[in-house]
């Protein structure tokens, strides 16, 4: 049955669910989290999206207590995460990128200890999605496959009913099936419900697919962040087709506007990737001193943003 | 938590019951042979002999027996968790790591008790069928030597837990137990092997050497038996010695980073 004291611990006063401060995680003499200031409002799939060491798992580890911060200051929830990590452990769900299950026991058996461990336990919600996923309910662990596994850290996390969830690379190492069948749950089930789901993933496939705000994150620095849709809206390609071949001083003209990334011919017309103010860039664009016979522009795709922030590196 | 670490320990343990069994079964000579040595030396009383040798017995094979297997319970506790990831799983959960590591650490404890209980039980039991005079052995004496011999084996556990917090390798937790314990249980006889000949005081030097610096010297109540005292000493330097190396397990656990 579920326990009331689940009901109190949603209940903290804070319009954003993680707020990071200027974040510094040092492993040794490597920093691999580097004032690193983000906010995850509450109630969203916020999707943290980065290249293989980039400071995901670091940013995560840090916000569960595994270790503590060398710098900054975070909050999850409204609670510290080094002075009320308890409180923040409390109210947040958390799987691990691993398989961090215990192989020797059973379903029910993990069940019980993570209940023992846990300071409210909804047994009957374990129920329901270990149902949602068809896990074998008295299986053994070590039979389970590695997307069952996955799927189970996910059962588990949610039994303490909790508002936030914490996912390291959910879905990393499991095959298309298991992958969709987990965020298909994770959208569908879990975010539905009003929970806010913070997941790490260097897939674009899964942001796509269920983030609605995602942070892109590379060198312990969070390079860009904000609602997936205007992501796309403030990110775009245009297309200016001109009545003849543009001289070069065009092309170094049009690189010196403002929010233009990237500039490269293309026949008679030019490319050009813009992010921020676009409205204002295609308004200079069809003021050029050449004749333009077109002005295109489409938005960008997660991917080409991705890779324009993540090859760029220039902080925003 | 703790059926958890029960049904953890209890393999070990009885993988250790299983020798110490035959072996008190083959030591515990009969009675009537301790009567025939002693006759014939004057001034011996074959009681006291006897129940003396019952009691070297237990001591000897308890720490043949509870050394290892607290090694064992304490060097896996952390670093078996952090070595399958679940460390993790543990650390994710609002329980504090003062609470997850004394939870191990009670449990082994109390693992090593029933152990060192049932050894006592075993080894007065078989004495007992092999014809020893038990019953005039004093109750306070069997409950102290089994008291201060598990009190000495805590701080081989809280080594070990000390040890397995340190390393995240089960592999370099083993090594490192085993280094140290080997260094403070061999030291002090090293020390006295390589100690300067010709002195007048030597042997009694290296006795001292042998016996004050042995951790292991403190766990056999030896002024319980000899002068019928409480051996506070005893008690005191396996109590001092069972703390430290917990705290300090503790200290390093909570700033531990995983």
């Amino acid at each position: 049955m579920a326990d009331t004291r689940a009901e109190e611990a949603v209940s903290v006063p804070e319009s954003a669910a993680i707020q990071v401060r200027d974040l510094v995680v040092n492993y040794g003499h490597k920093r691999a989290v580097d004032g690193l200031s983000m906010t995850v409002p509450r109630g969203s799939v916020y999707g943290f999206l980065g290249p293989n060491g980039a400071g995901k798992t670091s940013t995560i580890k840090t916000l569960m207590g595994f270790r503590k911060p060398n710098g900054g200051s975070a909050k999850v929830l409204g609670y510290d995460i080094v002075n009320e990590s308890l409180e923040v452990r409390a109210r947040v769900g958390f799987a691990s990128e691993v398989n961090s299950l215990y192989e020797g026991m059973t379903v029910p058996r993990i069940c019980r200890l993570c209940r023992d461990l846990s300071r409210s336990w909804d047994q009957d919600l374990v129920d329901r999605y270990i149902g949602v996923f068809s896990l074998p309910a008295d299986g053994k662990i070590r039979k389970l496959s590695k997307g069952q596994k996955a799927q189970l850290q996910l059962c588990l996390a949610l039994g303490s009913n909790p508002e936030l969830l914490i996912l390291d690379e959910p879905t990393s190492g499991l095959d298309p099936v298991a992958q969709r069948a987990f965020l298909k749950v994770l959208v569908g089930d879990v975010a539905a419900e009003g929970r806010t789901v913070f997941f790490s993933t260097h897939l674009l496939s899964d942001i796509e697919a269920v983030a609605d705000t995602v942070g892109i994150i590379k060198g312990g620095k969070l390079l860009v962040s904000g609602d997936l849709d205007g992501m796309r809206e403030s990110h775009r390609v245009f297309r200016v087709v001109y009545a003849e071949t543009p001289p070069d001083d065009e092309v170094r003209s049009l690189q010196t506007l403002p929010d233009v990334q990237e500039v490269e011919r293309e026949g008679r017309g030019i490319k050009l990737r813009v992010r921020g103010d676009v409205e204002t860039v295609e308004r200079g664009l069809r003021e050029r001193p050449y004749r333009v016979l077109d002005v295109d522009s489409t938005g960008m795709g997660l991917e080409d943003i991705f890779v324009a922030y993540v090859e760029d590196g220039h902080d925003r | 938590m703790i059926a958890k670490e029960w049904r953890d320990a209890r393999w070990r343990f009885l993988v250790a019951a299983v020798p110490v069994v035959l072996v008190v079964f083959f030591l515990v000579t009969p009675y009537e042979d301790v009567v025939r040595m002693v006759e014939g030396i004057p001034g011996e009383d074959p009681v006291d002999i006897a129940l003396r040798d019952i009691s070297d017995l237990y001591y000897f094979g308890g720490l043949f027996v509870l050394l290892p297997l607290a090694a064992l319970l304490g060097v896996t506790s952390i670093s078996g968790e952090v070595g399958n990831d679940a460390i993790f799983l543990l650390l994710s959960r609002p329980a504090s790591r003062t609470r997850l590591l004394l939870t191990k650490y009670a449990i082994s404890a109390g693992v090593l008790l029933v152990a060192a209980v049932l050894g006592k039980v075993l080894v007065l039991a078989v004495a007992a069928a092999r014809g020893y005079p038990i019953g005039q052995m004093q109750s306070t004496e069997a409950v102290l030597s089994v008291l201060v011999l598990w009190l000495g084996v805590l701080f081989v556990l809280g080594t070990a837990l000390l040890v397995s917090v340190l390393f995240r390798s089960i592999t370099a937790s083993i090594v490192a137990c085993a280094l140290t314990l080997f260094l403070v249980f061999a030291l002090p006889v090293v020390v006295a092997a390589f100690y300067p000949a010709g002195y007048a005081s030597e042997l009694a030097l290296r006795l001292e050497l042998y016996t004050y610096w042995m951790p292991a010297y403190y766990y056999y109540p030896d002024d319980f038996y000899s002068i019928g005292g409480f051996a506070l000493t005893n008690f005191l330097v396996c109590l001092t010695a069972a703390v430290v190396p917990l705290l300090a397990a503790l200290w390093l656990f909570n700033r531990k980073a995983y």
